[in-house]
C-alpha cells in the first residue's frame, strides 16, 4: 500500500517536471524559412524539431500574408472582370453578378487550411518533430518550449530541447503606427484587412507599399472608394521609378486615389468611422479624411519577443534584427538566423533560400543565397514584378546601362487576352550587355520574372535571352523582345 | 520489361567500371565551395590499403572558412596518399591521393600521372595533346598583340577567373567565337571568365577581342558581385538597456524585477497670495504637461547622420503605453492656520496622500524674492515601466522638466 502510494506520487511529480528531449537541430519558427529549413535538414539526415507557437505552420506568409491575400486578389479580379469586362468579350450575364462576402472569405480560409495542413503532412513524411509551443532560448544549446494557453495541440508541459545546432526563424510582425491603435475592426493591420466582414464604402490606407496597394486593389474591385496615403513622393517601395509611376497611373485609372508626400498626423475611431488627420509634407496644408476602415500598412519589424535571444548573448541591432555574419551565423556558429528576423528584404522566398543555405552550411560548410537576385512581386492587376537593379540604383552606382523596353500592347497574346497594359523593361550593362535588372508591369509579370532571375543567376547578356526560343503566342515573348531591344532592335515593335 | 532493361544496363555499367579500375583513380583536392581555390588536409581518416565504403568520411579538408568532412562517393580502397596530414595550400583539382577498387591488388596496380589542379586538364589535352598547359598559351598570347590585353593577370581587382572547362557556351558566346575564328578550346584556355562558376560571358569575349574596355567589365562585375552578399557593414547594436526589456517580455514574467522608481523632492516657493488650492491645480496641470512632453518628445541623439526620425517613430514599442506612472504630493513646509482654514482639501488625492513624510530641511528663502513667499515641498515618485526600452530615459527627462518648475513668478 505504502509502496503504491510512493510510486504514484513519484510519477505525478515527474509530470510536473520539464521534459527533456534531444535533437540534432532545432528550428524556432515554422514559417516559410523555418519549415523549409526543417524539411531540408531532415532530408539531409538530421534529427530535426520545429517549434511554432501559432498553432498552424506556414508563418505570416501562409496564415495572414501572401497566400490569403492572393486568394482575395484572384477572386476579386474575377468578379471585377465579370462585372466590367464580360460584355465586350461577348459574354452576356443574365442576372446579377454579386459578391458573397462570407463565401469569398471562406474560399480563402479553405486554401489557407489546406496549405498549412499540407506542411504538417510534409513534416510527418520527412520525420520532422513538431512542437506546438513558445520556443525560447534557455542556453545557446537548449530551447525551452512552453505551452501556449488555449492552443489546440500545444505541448502540455515545459519541454527542453537540447540541440547542437539551432536555426532561428521567428519572422516579423506588423509595425504599428505611432499614435494609432489598431483594433482590427475599423483600424486594421494587414491581418485584419484580410478578413473584413463587410466591404467598406470608404477605405483609407496608410502606406503605398506592396501590402497597401494589393489590399487597395482588392477592395477597390469590390466597390470600396480607396485612398492611399503615402509619406514618400512615390508609391511601390523599392520599385523602379518609371515602373512605380506607371503603376500609379494604372491604379488611378482603376479608381484608387493617391495622396503622396502626405504625413498622417492622427487617426481616431469615432463609432463606425475613422477620422484621419493628414498634412501635406510639402506645403504643410492640413486635411481630414474620413473612412469606414483604415488600413495601417507601414511595414513590418523583426519579432523576437519571448525568444530570450539577448539573454544567451545573441546580438540585436537598433532595428531589432538579430545580427548575423555572411554564413548566417549569430555570435555562435551553431546558432544560425534566417528570414525576416535578420537582415535583408522581408520576403518569404528570401527566407526559404536562407533556410536551405543555413542547413547546407551546417551539413557541408557552404550554402548559396544570391542577394542580388531576389525577385519582388506585387499582385495587383496588372502585376508588377522586378529583380536585380533599378535605374535609380545604377545611376547612383555610376554604372552605364542600356534600356530595352517592350510594351504588352505589341504582344500578340496580351492582345488576344485584351489585357495589354504595361511593359517589360530590361536594364543591361552598356558595354558587356550583361543583364542587370528586369522590371515588368503587365499580365502575369510575377511568373515571367522567373526567367529574368535565371538569366541573372547565370550572368546572361540580353543576347542570351533573345537567342532562346520562346513559345508563340505567349506573354513571355515580350521579355524576349525587350531583351532584343536592349542590345539591338525588337522585331514586333 | 522496361525495368529489367534498365537493370541490365546498370549491371553492364558496373562491369565496365570494374574493368577500368585496373588502373587507380587519381583523387583531386575537392572544391568544397564554388569560391574555394586552395585547401589544406587536416586528417586522413583511412590508411593506405584500407577499404572504405560510399559515405565514409575519407578525410578532413580545411578551407579559409571551415573544416569540412569529405565523404567517399563509392566503395574503394586507398591506394596511395600524395599529400599527408597538415599539407596546406593545395590547389583545387591537384591530386592528393589514388583510389582503387576494393578488390584491386595494390602491389600490381598502375598509378596514373598526378594532375596539378586549376589548369583545366580535361579540356586542354584535346587542343594540345602534348600537355604543357602552363607554358604554351602564354607563348601564344605574346605572339598576338591585341589579345595579350586579355590575359587574366591584367588589371588588379579583376573579378575574372580562368574559364570553367566543363561549361556549355552561352548562345551569345558561341556565334561570337565563330565569327572571330576562336575555337572553343582556345576560348576556354585564354578567355578569363567573369560569369558565375567560371562561365565565359558575352562581355568576356568582347573584352578579349578588345571591343570593350576591361575596366568597365571589371567595374560592372565587381558591382554585381558586391551585391550578391548582404551588406553587413555598419551594424548598430541595440543599447544594452534593451536586454532586460526583452527578458521581461519573455518567460520571466513570474519573477518580476522590482520596478524602478525615481523620486525627487522639489521645493516650491510661491507668493503667499496663492492659495493651496490654486497651487495644487497648477501643479496638477504642470505634471500632466510634463508627462505628455516626456512621452512625445524626441529621444536620443537625433543629431546623428544615421538618425531617421520616421523610422525611429515606427520602431517605438507600444507607442500608446505610458512609460511611467507619476505619483506626487505637496507638503506645506510652513503650515499656518490661515491656509488650512480655507476650504482646502477638496481634492480626494490630496486628502489621501495626507501628511507627508518629514520633508527635507527648508532652504532659506531666496533673498531676491520681492513678494513674501510660502514654501511647499513637492514629493514626486515616478514608477518606470522597464519593459519598454525608452521608459527610463523618458522618465528622467520628465523629472528634469519638473525640477525646473517655477510657479507664480
Amino acid at each position: 500500500m505504502l509502496r503504491f502510494n510512493s510510486t504514484r506520487s513519484f510519477s505525478s511529480s515527474a509530470l510536473l517536471k520539464t521534459v527533456t528531449k534531444k535533437h540534432d537541430l532545432v528550428v524556432i519558427g515554422g514559417g516559410p524559412g523555418g519549415y523549409v529549413a526543417a524539411i531540408k535538414a531532415a532530408q539531409l539526415g538530421y534529427d530535426v524539431a520545429c517549434v511554432e507557437k501559432r498553432g498552424r505552420l506556414g508563418g505570416t506568409c501562409l496564415n495572414v500574408g501572401c497566400i490569403p491575400s492572393k486568394a482575395l486578389l484572384n477572386n476579386s479580379h474575377l468578379y471585377h472582370q465579370m462585372k466590367s469586362d464580360a460584355k465586350q468579350r461577348g459574354i452576356d450575364i443574365n442576372g446579377e453578378v454579386s459578391i458573397n462576402v462570407a463565401q469569398f472569405q471562406k474560399a480563402k480560409d479553405t486554401v489557407v487550411k489546406q496549405l498549412t495542413g499540407g506542411i504538417e503532412m510534409l513534416f510527418k513524411k520527412n520525420g520532422v518533430t513538431y512542437y506546438k509551443g513558445l520556443g525560447a532560448f534557455e542556453t545557446d544549446k537548449s530551447i525551452k518550449v512552453l505551452p501556449v494557453e488555449g492552443l489546440e495541440g500545444s505541448v502540455s508541459e515545459d519541454h527542453v530541447l537540447e540541440a547542437e545546432k539551432i536555426i532561428v526563424a521567428t519572422g516579423s510582425e506588423v509595425t504599428p503606427f505611432p499614435g494609432i491603435t489598431i483594433d482590427e475592426e475599423r483600424i486594421v493591420s494587414s491581418t485584419g484587412a484580410l478578413s473584413l466582414k463587410e466591404i467598406p464604402k470608404k477605405l483609407a490606407i496608410i502606406g503605398g507599399g506592396i501590402i497597401g496597394l494589393e489590399m487597395g486593389s482588392v477592395y477597390s474591385r469590390l466597390g470600396s472608394k480607396v485612398t492611399v496615403i503615402e509619406f514618400q513622393p512615390q508609391i511601390g517601395a523599392s520599385m523602379d521609378g518609371e515602373v512605380a509611376q506607371t503603376t500609379q497611373k494604372i491604379l488611378k485609372k482603376q479608381g484608387l486615389d493617391f495622396k503622396l508626400s502626405t504625413k498622417v498626423l492622427s487617426a481616431t475611431r469615432n463609432g463606425d468611422v475613422v477620422d484621419i488627420e493628414v498634412e501635406n509634407a510639402k506645403n504643410g496644408k492640413k486635411d481630414t479624411i474620413q473612412a469606414d476602415v483604415l488600413l495601417v500598412a507601414v511595414g513590418r519589424r523583426p519579432y523576437i519577443a519571448g525568444l530570450n535571444a539577448e539573454k544567451v548573448g545573441l546580438e540585436v541591432d537598433k532595428r531589432g534584427r538579430l545580427v548575423i555574419d555572411e554564413q548566417l551565423s549569430s555570435k555562435y556558429p551553431h546558432v544560425k538566423v534566417i528570414g525576416d528576423v535578420t537582415f535583408g528584404p522581408m520576403l518569404a522566398h528570401k527566407a526559404e533560400e536562407e533556410g536551405i543555405a543555413a542547413v547546407e552550411y551546417f551539413k557541408v560548410g557552404h550554402g548559396h543565397v544570391n542577394y542580388g537576385n531576389i525577385p519582388a512581386v506585387m499582385y495587383s492587376h496588372p502585376e508588377v514584378a522586378w529583380v536585380g537593379k533599378t535605374e535609380e540604383q545604377l545611376k547612383e552606382a555610376g554604372i552605364k546601362y542600356k534600356i530595352g523596353k517592350f510594351p504588352f500592347i505589341a504582344n500578340s497574346r496580351a492582345k488576344t487576352n485584351m489585357d495589354t497594359e504595361g511593359f517589360v523593361k530590361i536594364l543591361i550593362d552598356a558595354e558587356s550587355e550583361r543583364l542587370l535588372g528586369a522590371h515588368i508591369i503587365g499580365p502575369n509579370a510575377g511568373e515571367m520574372i522567373a526567367e529574368a532571375g535565371l538569366a541573372l543567376e547565370y550572368g546572361a547578356s540580353a543576347e542570351d535571352i533573345a537567342r532562346v526560343c520562346h513559345a508563340h503566342p505567349t506573354l513571355s515573348e515580350a521579355f524576349k523582345e525587350a531583351s532584343l531591344a536592349a542590345f539591338s532592335k525588337p522585331i514586333n515593335f | 520489361m522496361f525495368r529489367s532493361a534498365i537493370k541490365s544496363r546498370a549491371c553492364l555499367r558496373q562491369l565496365h567500371q570494374c574493368r577500368l579500375l585496373l588502373k587507380a583513380q587519381s583523387f583531386g583536392m575537392p572544391a568544397m565551395s564554388p569560391t574555394m581555390e586552395r585547401g589544406g588536409i587536416v586528417d586522413w581518416k583511412f590508411k593506405v590499403g584500407d577499404s572504405f565504403s560510399a559515405g565514409d568520411v575519407l578525410l578532413e579538408v580545411e578551407t579559409d572558412k571551415a573544416t569540412i568532412d569529405v565523404e567517399a562517393q563509392d566503395d574503394g580502397k586507398l591506394a596511395k596518399i600524395l599529400k599527408d596530414n597538415g599539407a596546406k595550400d593545395i590547389p583545387v583539382g591537384e591530386t592528393i591521393a589514388y583510389l582503387a577498387d576494393v578488390e584491386d591488388d595494390l602491389a600490381t596496380l598502375e598509378l596514373p600521372e598526378a594532375e596539378t589542379g586549376k589548369q583545366e586538364p580535361k579540356a586542354e589535352p584535346k587542343a594540345e595533346p602534348k600537355a604543357n598547359p602552363a607554358a604554351k598559351p602564354e607563348a601564344e598570347t605574346s605572339k598576338q598583340e591585341p589579345r595579350k590585353a586579355a590575359s587574366p593577370s591584367k588589371g588588379k581587382g579583376s573579378s575574372a577567373v580562368p574559364a570553367n572547362a566543363t561549361q556549355t557556351f552561352f548562345p551569345s558566346v558561341l556565334p561570337l567565337l565563330e565569327a572571330n575564328q576562336i575555337s572553343p578550346e582556345e576560348a576556354l584556355a585564354k578567355i578569363p571568365a567573369t560569369g558565375p562558376s567560371g562561365r565565359i560571358l558575352k562581355g568576356d569575349v568582347l573584352a578579349y577581342l578588345g571591343k570593350i574596355s576591361h575596366d568597365s567589365l571589371n567595374k560592372v562585375t565587381d558591382y554585381i558581385k558586391s551585391h550578391e552578399k548582404l551588406d553587413l557593414t555598419n551594424i548598430q547594436l541595440r543599447p544594452p538597456a534593451a536586454a532586460p526589456g526583452t527578458d521581461t517580455q519573455g518567460q520571466q514574467k513570474p519573477t518580476k524585477p522590482l520596478p524602478l522608481v525615481l523620486s525627487e523632492q522639489i521645493t516650491l516657493r510661491v507668493p503667499q497670495t496663492v492659495s493651496y488650492q490654486q497651487l495644487t491645480a497648477a501643479v496638477r496641470s504642470y505634471v500632466k504637461e510634463c508627462t505628455f512632453l516626456a512621452h512625445d518628445g524626441p529621444l536620443g541623439n537625433d543629431s546623428s547622420d544615421l538618425y531617421d526620425p520616421l523610422f525611429e517613430e515606427l520602431l517605438v514599442q507600444e507607442p500608446r503605453k505610458p512609460r511611467f506612472q507619476v505619483t506626487y504630493n505637496i507638503v506645506d513646509l510652513e503650515p499656518t492656520p490661515v491656509h488650512h482654514s480655507s476650504p482646502l482639501q477638496q481634492d480626494i488625492f490630496d486628502l489621501l496622500s495626507g501628511p507627508a513624510p518629514a520633508p527635507a530641511p527648508a532652504p532659506a528663502p531666496a533673498p531676491n524674492s520681492a513678494l513674501p513667499r510660502h514654501e511647499y515641498a513637492l514629493n514626486v515618485s515616478v514608477a518606470v515601466d522597464e519593459s519598454l526600452t525608452d521608459a527610463k530615459q523618458r522618465a528622467e527627462s520628465f523629472v528634469n522638466q519638473l525640477s525646473n518648475l517655477e510657479l507664480f513668478n
